[in-house]
């Protein structure tokens, strides 16, 4: 069983994109580390439902990156207990079956691993895409994470702004 | 004191359905006064997106139209292109792109009758609280929509947008191992399918008989999906071109959606036509005689039965067709070869093409017109769901008659969004081109 799988949420338009991003940054950081990540998943969704609860089906832990709805935390990087999340809330969803509803299926059927953790970031202006900066955040903030459950400790990493790098 | 209350009902935001519409309904003295179901969604302007592009373009931009049903589109085009450009698929195109529908048919059928449907008729709210109460009918409903899933990206590349495919056939045929797996999983699954149809006939299901017009495509040798003439129970068989001579779209202010309605002279009332319904339900009624003995015997083995006008029964429609779905797709991967080539080469010309395939929720009809480049010069698509819309309003109508309109408000709604969901409407499929009219300067 593979310990941890850490999957990012969204499709290609505007903000959205930013789960697939952060993974895709997280790809690059696993391929730079010496050994690489072993014991870790990097994977997106595309759909949420029966899709996502097939990805969660096999890890012991999960990490969901995703683009949050524009809230007080705007800007912020929030940490959410996937486990614990009202389904009331409908959210972006296909169907009014979002993520909340997802996972609190999961929970009933007994299909989630024993630790879920969500981890987004939320804008005021959900058409455009996330800029360089934003990506690099949240793929920090999933490092850190994923250094916890592997025991290890995170890279310092120069911020891309000090490296020269320009938001789009 | 019920017959004298006048009672308001607005149901802001559908839920369990694809898209964003609403319903009002005022009841005043016993009696409906007014009824309209709302689609407020933005129309997606994809007839016009369409204008200009090359006619390999259009399999994936179509695609994009629907998350839950992007094959049926992708199919609809690539016979319209093909019928206009006088290219013939080769038969294992044929057969590949009837795997392609079939996975289809059982991701959406499944995630209709357990994620969204069943909810209704077994007392909760939604499918969270479903799971508690019902967890192995879920976890079944989760198991099929995967394999569905897994179905569509056998050929298309991934389960939504797919990318697979292309006028004349596919970019890729699948190797013989990726076939195999798939294929035991299939097997496996013919007994829940069986088990799905008998639970769907076994659900307390209201008992409402409606007189209604049941439209889909008929094909001489097979249950339809990619081929076929246009059909209807009331005598209609007609070549999808002659489409729009019987069916016609009109604009409801209240609605984003085209309104269409069934027209035929010497039967149809004026020019105004009538509702008619496409999708499981009329499929079955019009084309049950090509189920292959093993489903039919299912459906003999429930209390239900085809024909029917009740509505309702199209949740049963859907579980047969997963069944047959499932081994239909099992027989066409059984004899599975690479084929030398996975398309057939199609050479553009100046030209109109037609296509109508069977979408999980009905008829999807396409046309276009291009030039000698085979650039789109023009676009039309009318889905399912605004086909359904005005047979939705009608039925809300009859059913919440039926059901007693001196019942209580939440009462009322709760059955008012049960019809609307029953027919699994598509409601960003069904947003359109709004016609613009300027008055004066």
């Amino acid at each position: 069983m593979m310990p941890l799988a850490v999957i990012g949420i969204g499709s290609p338009f505007g903000f959205d994109r930013l789960g697939w991003a952060v993974v895709d940054a997280l790809r690059g950081r696993a391929r730079e580390a010496s050994g690489g990540w072993p014991g870790v998943r990097l994977e997106k969704n595309e759909r949420l439902g029966a899709p996502l609860l097939a990805q969660l089906r096999s890890v012991d832990a999960a990490i969901l990156v995703d683009a949050l709805a524009q809230g007080p935390t705007t800007g912020q990087v929030v940490r959410l207990d996937g486990r614990t999340l009202d389904p009331a809330d409908s959210g972006l969803s296909s169907h009014g079956f979002g993520l909340a509803q997802t996972l609190a299926t999961g929970v009933r059927l007994d299909e989630l691993p024993g630790q879920v953790w969500i981890l987004g970031l939320a804008t005021e202006e959900p058409a455009r895409p996330p800029n360089l900066a934003e990506v690099h955040r949240l793929a920090e903030a999933v490092e850190t994470e994923i250094a916890r459950f592997r025991g290890t400790s995170p890279p310092r990493r120069r911020r891309p702004e000090a490296r020269g790098l320009k938001n789009r | 004191m019920k017959e004298h209350r006048e009672l308001r009902i607005q149901v802001p935001v559908l839920a369990r359905v694809e898209g964003e519409g609403a319903l009002d309904l005022h009841i005043r003295a016993g009696v409906l006064e007014d009824l309209a179901l709302r689609i407020f969604e933005p129309p997606r302007l994809f007839e016009r997106f369409l204008v200009g592009r090359e006619h390999t373009e259009i399999p994936d931009i179509v695609a994009r139209i629907c998350g839950i049903c992007p094959v049926a589109y992708q199919m609809s085009a690539v016979h319209a292109i093909e019928g206009a450009f006088g290219a013939g698929p080769s038969s294992w195109v044929r057969a590949m792109r009837r795997v392609l529908y079939c996975g289809e048919w059982i991701e959406s059928h499944a995630l209709h009758i357990h994620l969204l449907a069943a909810p209704d008729f077994l007392g909760a709210d939604s499918v969270v609280g479903l799971a508690q109460t019902h967890p192995a009918e879920v976890r079944r409903g989760l198991r099929l929509q995967e394999l569905g899933n897994d179905l569509i990206r056998l050929l298309g590349g991934r389960a939504v947008h797919p990318v697979g495919v292309r006028p004349g056939g596919f970019y890729r045929a699948p190797r013989p191992a990726e076939v195999t797996a798939l294929l035991d999983r299939l097997r496996a699954a013919l007994p829940e399918a069986d088990a799905l149809v008998a639970w769907t006939a076994s659900l307390d299901l209201p008992e409402r008989h409606q007189d209604f017009v049941s439209v889909a495509l008929r094909h001489p040798d097979e249950y339809p999906m990619n081929e076929g003439r246009l059909v209807s129970d009331d005598g209609l068989d007609i070549d999808i071109a002659e489409y729009p001579a019987h069916f016609r779209e009109r604009h409801e202010k209240r609605s984003t959606a085209l309104h269409s309605a069934y027209w035929r002279e010497g039967i149809s009332d004026g020019t105004a036509g009538r509702p008619y319904l496409v999708g499981p339900l009329a499929r079955m009624n019009l084309n049950q005689n090509q189920l292959p003995p093993e489903v039919i015997a299912l459906l003999e083995g429930t209390s239900v039965s085809f024909p029917s006008s009740n509505p309702f029964h199209g949740i049963v429609a859907r579980a047969l067709e997963i069944r047959y779905a499932l081994g239909e797709a099992t027989r066409l991967l059984d004899d599975y070869r690479v084929p030398d080539s996975p398309a057939v080469p199609v050479t553009p010309r100046a030209a109109t093409g037609f296509g109508c395939s069977e979408a999980p929720r009905g008829i999807l009809w396409h046309r276009y017109e291009f030039d000698a480049d085979g650039r789109v010069l023009m676009a039309t698509i009318v889905p399912p769901t605004s086909q359904n819309q005005a047979r939705i309003e009608e039925d809300l109508r009859l059913s919440l008659a039926a059901f007693g309109l001196d019942r209580a408000e939440d009462e009322l709604r709760r059955h008012a969004e049960t019809v609307i969901r029953n027919y699994d409407p598509c409601i960003s499929c069904a947003t359109h081109f709004l016609r613009l009219r300027i008055h004066g300067k």
